[in-house]
């Protein structure tokens, strides 16, 4: 049995499989990203010995996955699922697997944001972006895992300069601030306070922020909070101050990355009599979630979570359907040319072998020619003899080589047919004596 | 009569397309269609004054006395209310409740006897229609007010749920609705306190007492009473929103309560002297008088 060509696995929960319960106790902060992708690397596929030589660990809020290639699939898929039950017992259920080709189109289509919750929303791809940095850093990229990002990011690219998807203002932080408007009216004159410094609870501030709304920003890190006050041209406010501030807000826009809720029940419900009934949204976009979900339950407060934000962004897709529909096409042909490219790449060790063997041969030739003939040749007649020796071996593997390739980029079976006989014929030591189709990876 | 009578089919007529436009609104969101409802019920609306400036010019103020001329009056309030209400604050998903009540209100009118009652001669004072356009006026604004409260209910509780649908796509802010209900239900209490006020008066003048405690009388204190409780928490503790509202509709059932005591319910015997009473007015037409 030849060895197979190395192959990309998907494994993971996503806001389509999984509540935002499971997902919480999943979800790895950026913090310890590198740590966690490390117990990926680690954590051995039950029955085997090796685990897959290339790993990724893409962790936001609305998905957690674990991207693996090597030579089992079989086996990386068991490594990953290992790894996620390990950190959610009883999540096996909810995960969904995804193998070759379907991982690769997977892959593409979460980068594009046709996985999302909001469709085509783009902090997806940065999110992919900073997973596959770190995994580059601990060395767990190799050349699946490093072609198939970078054309993912390439086709995320065509994705949004081709589509109208990137462009429509449909997302999590508009959805929240339609919710606002439903619920005050106009925000002028209202307060809006940011907790956390998230990329997302930036841009929620900023949608829901009207020419007249007051922003506060609040902060564990006091830097970090007049850093986004000043970009958001609001007012800096001690963390600790946290639940006086819920009597004076109308809006809070949450995304911290604390392990507990910091909005808990109890000073949701002080805050309730404290501002009269005056009605309080909060926008929850933490995970874990940072406001407890009990708060939802006082008068005139309105808790929505990520889930539920992104459960009303898609109410208003209908609209975008088609822009979808291209998207996807973009996704097939980006994903039929990574795999046309894969191909290729498997098919190329034989002609590299081939090649280098008839280099091998030239040159001895060549010097055994030189040899005979003896020293009193200049060195340009030295060099048109092995220049000849090299054209003659040119000249004879240029169709070989050339049906090699066409063979490879066109289907697999005749390609491993061919690449055999070549093997074969020319008695190359291939892999192991019979396929010519080792692994590529990094270690060549 | 018959000027009268085609009048008030125009009016009815005009009505009731105002509602297959503002349902039609509900139903497909086109402002385009709002307006033109609007507009239609404004047609109506002008129509119906007609209707209601030759039945006085006919028959005095005493028009309002019976039931039919009470309900037909008050349609014609509510409508105007609605107008005022739909122009300062732009509610047209308000209009697809009210414009079908108004039908509600104005159609049982068509079906009763026409024929107004001469008024006994101790009610013929002056200040009479203004006791009953009052009352009248009141229970409109009531009306529209537990409208928007409903309305408001019903988006609370789609956003609470997070299922939004019918109510999130149509109606406008919850603090809007809020808002507009409470002065909606002030100026009714104002409306109310007047009527009881000058219903007392009307009492003594009549039969001897203040009050007679008769379900209509009752019923309207507690109503009073209710939206009394309502306007103070709001201002006192700060009440809003959702129990509210509710309290809004409750305190507007009591008031139909009151509304079909005036009619309905039977006398007691101690309350033979009431302004209201079939004793002296003959049974089922003393309307408008009651509140």
């Amino acid at each position: 049995m030849a060895p197979r060509p190395r192959q990309l696995v998907v494994v993971g929960v996503s806001h389509k499989t999984a509540p935002v319960e499971v997902r919480e106790r999943l979800a790895v902060g950026d913090a310890d990203l590198p740590a966690w992708l490390e117990e990926v690397r680690r954590t051995r596929p039950q029955g085997t010995a090796e685990s897959a030589p290339e790993a990724m660990l893409v962790s936001t809020c609305n998905r957690v996955e674990v991207y693996l290639a090597g030579d089992d699939p079989g086996a990386a898929i068991g490594q990953a699922r290992t790894f996620l039950a390990g950190r959610a017992p009883g999540v096996d259920g909810q995960l969904y697997d995804r193998t070759g080709e379907a991982a690769v189109r997977h892959l593409f289509r979460v980068c594009a944001g046709l996985d999302s919750m909001v469709l085509g929303e783009p902090q997806i791809l940065g999110q992919v972006k900073d997973a596959y940095t770190a995994a580059h850093k601990a060395g767990s990229a190799g050349t699946i895992l490093n072609a198939a990002c970078q054309l993912a990011f390439a086709a995320a690219k065509r994705v949004r300069s081709e589509t109208a998807l990137g462009e429509a203002e449909v997302s999590v932080a508009s959805a929240a601030a339609s919710l606002a408007h439903k619920i005050f009216g106009t925000l002028d004159g209202r307060t809006v306070l940011v907790v956390g410094a998230g990329e997302i609870a930036e841009l929620a501030a900023r949608h829901l922020a009207g020419p007249k709304t007051r922003i506060l920003v609040a902060n564990r890190t006091r830097e970090r909070a007049e850093e986004l006050a000043d970009k958001v041209r609001g007012e800096a406010r001690p963390f600790e101050e946290l639940a006086s501030l819920l009597v004076e807000v109308d809006v809070v826009v949450s995304s911290t990355a604390a392990p507990l809720p910091i909005i808990s029940r109890a000073i949701v419900q002080a805050a309730v009599r404290a501002r009269r009934y005056r009605p309080l949204f909060l926008v929850d976009l933490g995970v874990p979630r940072d406001v407890e979900p009990g708060a939802a339950e006082m008068e005139n407060v309105y808790v929505y979570d990520i889930d539920d934000l992104g459960q009303l962004v898609t109410q208003n897709l209908a609209a975008r359907q088609g822009e979808a529909e291209r998207a996807e096409a973009i996704i097939d042909e980006e994903t039929r040319r990574f795999l046309l490219d894969r191909r290729v790449r498997d098919g190329t060790p034989v002609i590299a072998e081939l090649r280098q063997w008839a280099d091998q041969v030239a040159r001895a030739e060549a010097e055994r020619t030189l040899l005979n003939i003896g020293s009193h040749l200049t060195d340009a007649q030295r060099q048109s003899v092995e220049a000849m020796a090299k054209a003659i071996v040119n000249r004879l593997l240029h169709k070989p080589t050339a049906a090699l390739r066409a063979a490879a980029a066109a289907e697999s079976d005749a390609a491993r047919r061919l690449s055999d006989a070549t093997v074969a014929l020319f008695g190359l030591p291939g892999d192991g004596g019979s396929g010519g189709t080792p692994p590529s990876g990094e270690e060549h | 009569m018959t000027l009268e009578r085609a009048l008030l089919s125009g009016a009815v007529h005009t009505y009731g397309a105002a509602a297959v436009l503002y349902l039609v609104y509900f139903a497909w969101q086109r402002t385009r269609v709002a307006t033109a409802g609007a507009l239609t019920l404004f047609l109506g609306f002008a129509l119906h004054g007609a209707v209601i400036a030759l039945r006085i010019q006919a028959q005095g103020f005493s028009a309002g006395a019976g039931v039919a001329e009470g309900l037909s009056a008050l349609a014609w309030l509510l409508v105007g209310s609605y107008l005022v209400v739909d122009r300062r604050y732009q509610l047209p998903a308000v209009g697809a409740f009210v414009s079908p009540l108004v039908l509600a209100v104005l159609v049982p009118a068509l079906l009763l006897p026409q024929r107004a009652s001469p008024l006994p001669e101790t009610l013929k004072v002056a200040a009479l229609p203004i006791h009953v356009g009052i009352a009248l006026l009141g229970i409109a604004a009531f009306a529209i007010a537990t409208s928007v409260a409903v309305l408001y209910v019903l988006l609370e509780r789609e956003m609470k749920f997070k299922r939004l649908g019918v109510f999130f796509a149509r109606l406008p802010s919850l603090e809007k609705l809020d808002d507009v209900a409470n002065r909606l239900v002030r100026f009714g209490f104002v409306a109310l306190s007047v009527t009881i006020a000058t219903g007392a008066l009307f009492s003594k003048q009549v039969g001897g007492g203040y009050f007679h405690w008769d379900a209509k009388q009752t019923l309207s204190l507690v109503a009073w009473a209710v939206y009394a409780g309502v306007l103070n928490a709001r201002l006192v503790a700060g009440w809003r929103g959702r129990r509210v509202a509710l309290l809004t509709l409750v305190g507007f059932l009591v008031l139909v309560g009151s509304l079909v005591g005036t009619y309905a319910v039977p006398r007691a015997p101690w309350a033979r002297a009431s302004p209201h009473g079939p004793s002296s007015f003959g049974p089922g037409r003393a309307a408008g008088g009651g509140l």
